[in-house]
Order: structure tokens, then sequence, then C-alpha cells
């Protein structure tokens, strides 16, 4: 075997300070523990939002539970397929016959035929060295009037490159083909949570008389097509960027990404390239400086509400968990651990900050062995420098199953927050968090947030099981 | 090969049963040991989520290794060694059990190389069971325990202690192949000891529900063996095998617990091992499509085949089993279909008129059918999660599951 040069890292504490920690990856690679905390949206919820799609999963019975499952509770089952692996079929070719017939026998059987079918290929595919031209090829021959697009859920290649997620995003979109371009329409698009109508981002443009589309506004295949014929292609959502900067390119559409920023600086800054991508006269410095004082205001009255309750925040809830732990930071609120596994780029010039006016702040891998222990979250903070056992509020469900509390922001991917309406809407959350209890063991088992679910959660008083 | 072999390996509305990997992490969570499933992600997420009722209420050291494409492709084994190292330094478990997905199968990782180095570097006692996520979980957890009892083996020795049943002392049994997949409701493990208590016997040991791996390691010092699913037949053979302890399988339901608990004994004395509800339904399989009236039960053998033969009790109708899962062998009639893939459980169930099964099959089934639903965790997993209801109620003169058409 090839032998690495480096050696393996001896088992680090799941949690580091700061001042200590590296960027981009502030904890070695080592076992892996899962939290309880699914709210966030997986590949099975990332192709279902393709109006009229259908997805066929073609891989082995225990990789297929996870997301045959997933189909399920989301009331998606009908849109939901699958071809199991088996060890013939790694003998007989590199799973091209499987994947082939596999995916014509169910097709055979759908009384409909869905317009587009993403087949998800899987890290067997990749290690047997699969002809994927050729199974697309072929299958696009036998089904002319479906459009194939492929998935992958090659969790190998999870930490190596593009995630499976991106991927897929990127797929999703290769569907739309270029058409006329209308000045008036703006895509918002690449991320999972839906901005409000009356949401920052979206009346910006809706009261200069764009029309704004976000791929839920699209409730058939056509519609999602028509996503081609926009000026201008937003997203907000990090994974989504290649898929979106891809689309656009192809489409010949600006593209601007927006980072869901949570400093001042930063939004301005964004304003000021919507209005130049958009064409739009810049946003009046007015309204700006009024925005700033609302989000100080706000700030001010959580401070307040907190009265020195620590904050605890995670990534799931967020894609700037170290900018939100500067901006409360900043305004007197206590955030004393950060929890995440990887520091995203944009969050550099956060980390950087933190590292330096707050050397003693909590980063905590999600993943750690240790974090299965029940609570762990809560321990580290009472392991501080002053061992007081806090209150604590949580952003995030991992967060809140980490320090085992119900007062908590239940929030995915930046809960479709943005600019400054964003910072004042997140206080809002952050007090209600702190005002009321929810019973986090029964919401954050739940898959996909936004989506149905149609399941009963272990450890339920309702779920029967005890 | 059959031709169009392809068509037992599509689903195009039916799930699933849960994977052969999280089987072994349901068998072995209550142990106090450590399992670490090699995988890149996505099992333990799979498991905790759909297969596993415990994970927000009990803590167990269930690890995923994070295999990436690089470390596969150059063989770095080593790192998982390491990672599993530093991890039982830190928690001192009780054993520690190593299962696999795919990648690892094809490239052949030698697991028993991995095991013996972490068991050198540590001094915790290490085993691999044998998967590769292609099979369910009636394979994992049945393996897994097979591991259990051979791990154990080791420390208590291959002698038989059970003295002859004939000085009057109670029976000893072992319960074997009981994890929450088949017993989701916990209580469950409680009241089936009670039920064997009541009728005389002693429990020795639950694999693996509610008793520690101390409780489990007495389990030579047994007369005989309980299997109440797939998963305890493998070491129930090995048991038969190494310690000669007899077995019988089948779970005590309505009018049926009276036959199982006679065969227990017999079972015991005889010393023949049988799964007590083959019997009635040798006599009572319909299968064939001439019956008047077909009915069956369907999903995991044993479980179902109780439930068959509690019901053929009742009313003197014959009833069919249909097995669904994948470890079959020694517990289904011989004239059983086994189906495998969703078309062939379609035409397996649309042929009879009564169905007992998971809700999820219902639509595999006659729309004219008398469905009867028994919601099992192993196929919905959370989905009917609330309406799964107790197969053993003690308190109720041993009456059992009881059913109620849909």
């Amino acid at each position: 075997m090839l032998k690495r040069v480096t050696k393996s890292n001896p088992m680090v504490p799941e949690g580091v300070r700061i001042a200590d920690a590296s960027f981009p990856l502030p904890f070695p690679r080592t076992l892996e523990y899962n939290a309880p905390a699914h709210g966030t949206w997986n590949i099975v919820h990332i192709g279902m939002a393709v109006p009229e799609s259908h997805s066929i999963y073609v891989c082995s019975d225990n990789c297929l539970r996870g997301v045959v499952m997933t189909a399920a509770e989301m009331g998606c089952s009908d849109r939901f397929h699958s071809v199991t692996i088996q060890e013939r079929d790694v003998q007989v070719d590199n799973l091209e016959t499987i994947t082939i017939e596999g995916v014509s026998d169910v097709i055979a059987h759908l009384p409909d035929k869905p317009p587009v079918v993403f087949v998800f290929l899987v890290c067997l595919h990749i290690f047997t060295g699969s002809d994927e031209a050729y199974i697309f090829r072929e299958l696009g021959k036998r089904w002319p009037q479906i459009r194939f697009v492929k998935g992958y859920m090659d969790c190998i290649r999870q930490k190596e490159g593009p995630s499976p997620d991106m991927k897929l995003r990127m797929a999703e979109f290769t569907i739309i083909e270029p058409l006329p371009l209308k000045p008036e329409r703006v895509n918002i698009l690449g991320g999972d949570v839906p901005f409000e109508k009356d949401s920052e981002l979206v009346t910006l443009l809706s009261s200069r008389g764009y029309d704004v589309r976000q791929i839920t506004d699209c409730s058939t295949f056509e519609q999602f097509l028509a996503l081609g014929d926009a000026a201008v292609n937003l997203c907000t959502y990090p994974n989504g960027q290649d898929a979106l900067r891809n689309l656009s390119e192809r489409t010949g559409s600006r593209y601007l990404y927006l980072s869901a920023a949570v400093s001042y600086g930063e939004i301005r800054s964004q304003l000021q390239s919507l209005s130049e991508a958009c064409g739009f006269d810049p946003v009046p410095e007015a309204w700006i400086i009024e925005q700033e004082e609302a989000c100080e205001e706000s700030l001010r009255h959580l401070a307040h509400v907190l009265d020195g309750q620590v904050v605890v925040i995670d990534y799931t809830a967020h894609s700037r968990p170290l900018g939100i732990a500067r901006l409360l930071i900043e305004h007197g609120i206590r955030v004393e651990c950060v929890l995440l596994d990887i520091i995203l780029d944009e969050e550099e010039e956060a980390f950087s900050w933190l590292k330096m006016h707050c050397p003693g702040l909590m980063m905590v891998a999600t993943v750690h062995p240790q974090m299965a222990l029940f609570g762990r979250g809560r321990e580290i903070l009472e392991e501080g420098p002053d061992g007081i056992s806090r209150d604590v509020i949580a952003i995030g469900q991992k967060a809140a199953w980490f320090c085992q509390t119900g007062h908590f922001v239940n929030m995915i991917e930046g809960g479709g927050l943005w600019g400054y309406q964003g910072i004042q809407k997140l206080c809002g959350l952050i007090e209600e968090a702190c005002a009321r209890e929810l019973d986090y063991r029964e919401i954050i088992p739940r898959k996909g947030m936004g989506w149905p679910s149609l399941c009963a959660v272990p450890g339920s008083e309702q779920s029967g099981c005890r | 090969m059959a031709p169009e072999y392809w068509k037992t390996q599509t689903w195009w509305s039916l799930p699933v049963y849960t994977g052969d990997v999280s089987g072994v992490c349901s068998a072995l969570y209550e142990l106090g040991g450590m399992v670490v499933m090699h995988d890149p992600s996505g099992c333990n997420s799979t498991y905790n989520t759909h297969d596993e009722v415990r994970w927000t209420d009990m803590e167990s050291l269930i690890f995923l290794s994070g295999l990436t494409q690089l470390d596969a492709i150059t063989g770095n084994d080593q790192k998982l060694v390491d990672d599993i190292v530093s991890a039982a330094e830190r928690f001192r478990p009780a054993f520690i059990a190593i299962a696999n997905s795919p990648i690892p199968w094809l490239i052949g990782t030698d697991f028993d190389a991995v095991c013996r180095k972490v068991e050198k570097s540590c001094g915790i006692r290490t085993f691999h069971v044998e998967t590769n996520a292609m099979h369910d979980y009636t394979k994992g957890a049945g393996s897994a325990l097979l591991q259990l009892a051979r791990m154990l083996s080791d420390t208590v020795g291959k002698e038989h202690r059970s003295r002859p049943a004939a000085d009057g002392r109670k029976l000893r049994v072992n319960i074997l192949g009981m994890t929450p997949l088949d017993f989701t409701v916990r209580s469950d493990a409680y009241r089936l000891r009670q039920m064997l208590e009541k009728e005389g016997f002693e429990v020795v040991s639950t694999w693996a529900i509610g008793d520690s791996l101390t409780q489990l390691s007495g389990f030579p010092e047994t007369d005989v063996n309980l299997v109440v699913s797939s998963t305890g037949i493998e070491t129930a053979r090995w048991m038969e095998e190494m310690y000669r302890i007899p077995y019988t399988a089948g779970i005590p339901v309505g009018a049926f617990s009276e036959v199982l608990f006679r065969s227990l004994r017999q079972c015991a004395e005889e010393q023949v091992s049988k799964a007590a509800y083959l019997e009635l339904l040798e006599e009572n399989q319909t299968a064939d499509t001439d019956v008047q009236y077909a009915r069956c039960t369907a999903g995991e053998p044993v479980i179902m085949g109780s439930i068959a033969a509690d019901k053929i009790l009742r009313d003197g109708k014959p009833c069919s089993l249909i097995p669904l899962t994948e470890t079959v062998q020694s517990l289904v009639p011989d004239r059983a279909p086994h189906p495998a893939g969703e078309q062939q459980i379609r035409d397996v169930l649309g042929r009879y008129e009564e169905v007992t099964a998971d809700p999820m099959l219902r639509g595999a089934c006659r729309s004219d059918c008398r469905f009867e639903e028994m919601p099992h965790f192993a196929l919905s997993g959370r989905m009917y999660l609330n309406r799964i209801r107790p197969l053993f109620d003690a308190m109720k003169g041993n009456k059992g599951y009881s059913y109620e058409h849909e």
C-alpha cells in the first residue's frame, strides 16, 4: 500500500479556543458521531424541489434506506424509486446492466412518464469504473421523452471536492435551457429556504418593478424551465454558488452571489453589487442609515432581554455562525461557543476578528466522538473559566441538541434571513427562543424543514415505543 | 443467472428493509461496546434517524469512520486503526465491533488485520462483523450477535454448563434475536421475560435488549434457547453446535403461546431444535391460487410465522407465511414463497384476500384485500411508529397481540 508521510492525529479534544484554532479546518478528522438533528435538507429534498421530477437511486440496501425513508416521510414516495445493487452486479459488469435495466424496469412501471428523472449513482459506480456516459446514452435511447439527469450519492467524495449536495444543485440547474432574457426577471436560486415576499431582498427588487422568482414559485416543470429567461440570477447559499454560476454562463444572465452577510459593511457592499447587477439606482444612504439604526436598536433590545444569558450557535442554522457570533459579541451579548466542523472561506474575516478580540470563544466539533455524550455542549460551557452552569439560548438544531435546551432558534440555512431585515428578524427569533421553550426532542429529528414530516419521532410521547 | 434478474431488485413504490450495517448497530447498542461503521458518510445518519429508537434516550458509542476516496485508494487502513484506538482509549468500551459499507468490501479491506492491530494497541477485544450494505438487518444483526457470542465464548469457555432438567429446577432459557427493529416497544422485552417466568422458565439473558454483557456471558448455563426473530437464528445454531443448547423459534402470541411454551420444554427435553410454528403452517400454507379464501402474514418470519400460527389456532382457517426479510433458512415452510423485489411481492401478496403486514405494504395488496396493519419498524421506520403496539401483554393473561382490522 501507499504510505502516508504525515501521521494521523491522535484524538484531540472536541472543543478548542478560537485563539488556538486553525483555518479552515479547526479539527482533524477522526471517527464521527451524528447528532439527531436533521432539519437540514439532503439530496432527496433538493431533487424533489424540481417539480414533476422523479428520482431513482441505484445503490445497496443500507445506503438506500436513508433516502427511501426520507422520501416516504416527506410524502414523496410516488416520485421516489430505487434499484438495489447486489454482489453479482459488481461481478457481472461494472454495474451498467443493473443500472440501465433496473432504471428502465422502474420507469416501465410508472403510470405516467415523468419529464425528468434524476438517476443517482453511488460510490460503487465510481469504484467499479461504470461507463456513466454509456448508461445515460442508453437510457436516453430507450426513453427519448424523458430527460435523464445524473445525480450522485457519492459519499466517499463528500470531503474531497464538491459535495453530493453541491453537485446535485449543479445538475438540477443544468436542466434549464437558455431562453430569450427578460430584463425585469430576477431569480433567487440555489438555496433551500425561500425568502418571504416581504423579505428585504425580495422587496428591494419587487418595489423596483422586478419579477422575482424562486424555485418554490414553480409548481410545474414548465415553470421551472422558464427560469432560464431571467436577466439576473442571485444566489445567497454557499452550496448553490457553482450551480448558479454555471446556469448564468449558459443562459447569458448576470450572476451575483449575495452571501447571507451579518455585518453592516458587507451588507452595504452587497446592496451596491445588487443595484449594479440589476441596473437600478443605488439604495439611498438615508434608508441604509435608518436600517442600521433599526438593527442597532434590535441588538440593544436583545442584549437587554438576554441579560447575560449565554448564546450557542451552530453551523446548520446559518452559513455565517462566526459572523453572527461577532455581531452579537460586538453588542454585548455572551456568545461562548460556536459549533461547526469546518469554516467557510467567507467566514475568514469573522474568524480573524474573533481570534483577536474573543480568544476564549470555544469552537466545538459537532461530529467529534465525545459529543455522543448527552449534553456535552452544556458541559463544555460549564467547564469554562468560571465553571458556572448557565441557561443557554441555542441558535440552530444541533446547538439545541448538544446543549439539551428547548430555548432555541429553530432555523436552517439562514432561515431566509438576509440584509438588515435579516439581522432584525434574527434578534426577534433569539428573543422568542429566550421567552419560550420548544420540545426540541420532538422537533429536531424531523427531516427537511419546510417539507411535510409524516412520521412520529422516537422518544416523543406519541411515538408509543417507550 | 436468471433472465431479467434485475426485476428482483427494482422498487417503484415500496421501501427496503433496514440494512445490514444498521442491524449490527442495533444488535450491539446496549452492551457497552463501541461500534464503528467503516463508511464515508450517511450510514450513521440513516441509522439514527430511521433505524434506531434509542438514539435520543440512551447513549451508545456508535461512530462512523468517515472513509475518504483517498484513503480507500491508497489503502490507508492505518487511519482507521488510529482513529479507533484513540477513541477506545478515551471511552474504554467493553469491546469494539467494526462493520462496513460497500467500498471497504469491494476493495477487500483486511478487517481481520485491522481488528488485530486495534486489539493489540488498546487491549480491547475487537471483532469484525461481515457486512457490505447489500443485505437486510436480519443478516447484519444476526452476524453481530453471532460474533458477540464467539467473543464471549473465549472468556466463558466452551463448556455447556447446564444440568439436566429432570432435577425439578426451572428450565433456563436465553432469548435470542431481540432488537428494537422487530421489538420496538421497549416493554416487550420485560413482558416476554415475565411471560416465560410465569410459565416456569428462568431467563438467563436477552440478546440484546435490557441485559448487560455480564448477563449475556451466562449464556452457556442454559437448557434451551428461544429464538424470537430471525436475527437470533445464526447464534442459536452456533450455540447448538458449540454448546449443544437446542433452540425453539417463535414468539408467544395469543393461542400460539401455549404451543410455543410446550415446544420449548420439549426442545430442552428431546434436544431437537425447530421453529415451533412450522408444523401448523406446513399444514395450512395457502399460497396456491385455487384457494377460496386465502390469508397470509407477511414480514419477518419468526414473528409473522407465530402470528400466522395464532390465527390458525384461533379459527381453524389456513394462514400462510410470506417471509419478506432475508434470513429464512429453517424458519419458513418449504412451500413458502420468498419474494424479492417489488413485482414479486405484489404478485405474491396479490393472491391473498386477507393480509397482515406493515402498512407500507398495503399498496402491494389487492384493492379488495382485508388488510390488517402491523407496523414493523424495520420496514416503515418512523412512519407508523405511533401505531406500533406491544406484541406481548403478560398482564392480560398472555393474550398477546390484539388484532385490529382496517
